[in-house]
């Protein structure tokens, strides 16, 4: 799932690391999902998606923020449309992703679609050796385990899901707004061309909430910052 | 319900097609500076307007104060070690002590 640790070393552009190095880090970075799936698969539950639902979501959308995004703007009275839109443009960032992971793919067009599922945000991360090369075991490798843990923690929180009131008081509410704030200093620390559109974002749907938008109204309106990138490419990292 | 589960399959559908779209259409090629850049701008824009939105909810007047303090907290230790699960955790622990603490 989405983690924003850090790669401790990048192994040297011609080395590949080992199919059990990868798992081993697939299963570190799938600590932090597997809470994170809990924390869904309760709150899911508690919104009365029912059990199956969330499993579904977790098992073929395997994006945690996309999920949140789909749970937080649906719960908030939006339509389905809405809150496809909300998870499909927290996702919109995979596609530049995965065309920089393609040269790692391997067969033809139709199976490296397929592979690029594998693209996740820390799987990623841990996988690029630099000038734009990435390790294909340790894409394959680191993701599979966090795919386990995402799909397991949410079947473990439907089965749980403790009421809103106690997950409150153990303060399991703060694990999404927490992730994305931990996402979202990754992006701002790794380049400061995402300042002034993360600022401008900020600006914009603080002041649509102050005026009473709803909060899905509010998030539409803040992504048009990215627009920013369209007119200032130049400053582009 | 129902609702439920189009805009479940709708997510999935997207989910998947953006991450084929590069390998199936694009091939070698890269996309054109300017699109790529509002792209690669698109992920961090998201998340400022989702956590802005999920920090002040639909009542902007009156924030969830302990939620505020865990945030905050987990974001210093991230700022401090760099560390996903450490860093949430003392988010979650932080939440709970507040909202013990506080009347």
């Amino acid at each position: 799932m989405e983690a924003v640790d850090r790669p401790p070393h990048s192994p040297s552009h011609t080395q590949q690391v080992s199919t059990r190095t990868a798992l081993a880090t697939g299963i570190g970075l799938g600590a932090g999902g597997f809470l994170l799936a809990i924390t869904f698969g309760a709150l899911a539950q508690d919104s009365g998606w029912g059990p199956v639902a969330p499993v579904v979501a977790s098992a073929l959308v395997f994006s945690g923020t996309a999920q949140f995004a789909f749970l937080e703007t649906f719960d908030g009275g939006a339509g389905p449309w809405a809150a496809a839109a909300a998870a499909t443009m927290v996702n919109l960032r995979y596609l530049p992703m995965a065309l920089a992971a393609n040269p790692a793919l391997k067969g033809g067009r139709a199976r490296r679609a397929l592979e690029a599922q594998a693209v996740v945000d820390s799987s990623w991360a841990y996988a690029h050796r630099g000038a734009g090369e990435f390790d294909r075991r340790m894409l394959f490798g680191a993701t599979a385990p966090q795919y386990a843990a995402w799909v397991g923690g949410t079947i473990l929180g439907v089965v749980v899901a403790p009421p809103p009131h106690v997950q409150a008081a153990m303060g399991l509410d703060v694990v999404f707004p927490a992730f994305c704030v931990l996402l979202l200093l990754k992006e701002l620390t790794a380049s400061r061309s995402t300042w002034l559109p993360c600022l401008t974002a900020c600006a914009l749907v603080a002041t649509a909430l102050v005026l009473g938008m709803s909060p899905s109204a509010a998030l539409t309106l803040g992504c048009a910052a990215a627009l920013l990138g369209l007119v200032k490419p130049e400053v582009a990292t | 319900m129902i609702a439920l589960w189009y805009g479940i399959a709708l997510t999935v559908v997207t989910a998947f097609v953006i991450k084929a779209a590069g390998p199936l259409l694009a091939g070698d090629r890269a996309l054109p500076g300017p699109a790529r850049h509002a792209l690669t701008l698109l992920a961090p824009v998201v998340l400022m307007s989702l956590v802005v939105s999920l920090l002040l909810g639909p009542d902007a007047a009156a924030p969830d104060v302990p939620r505020l303090g865990g945030v905050t907290a987990a974001a210093a230790m991230w700022l401090y070690r760099r560390s996903l699960l450490p860093s949430v955790l003392v988010g979650v622990v932080c939440t709970a002590t507040l909202r013990a603490l506080l009347p």
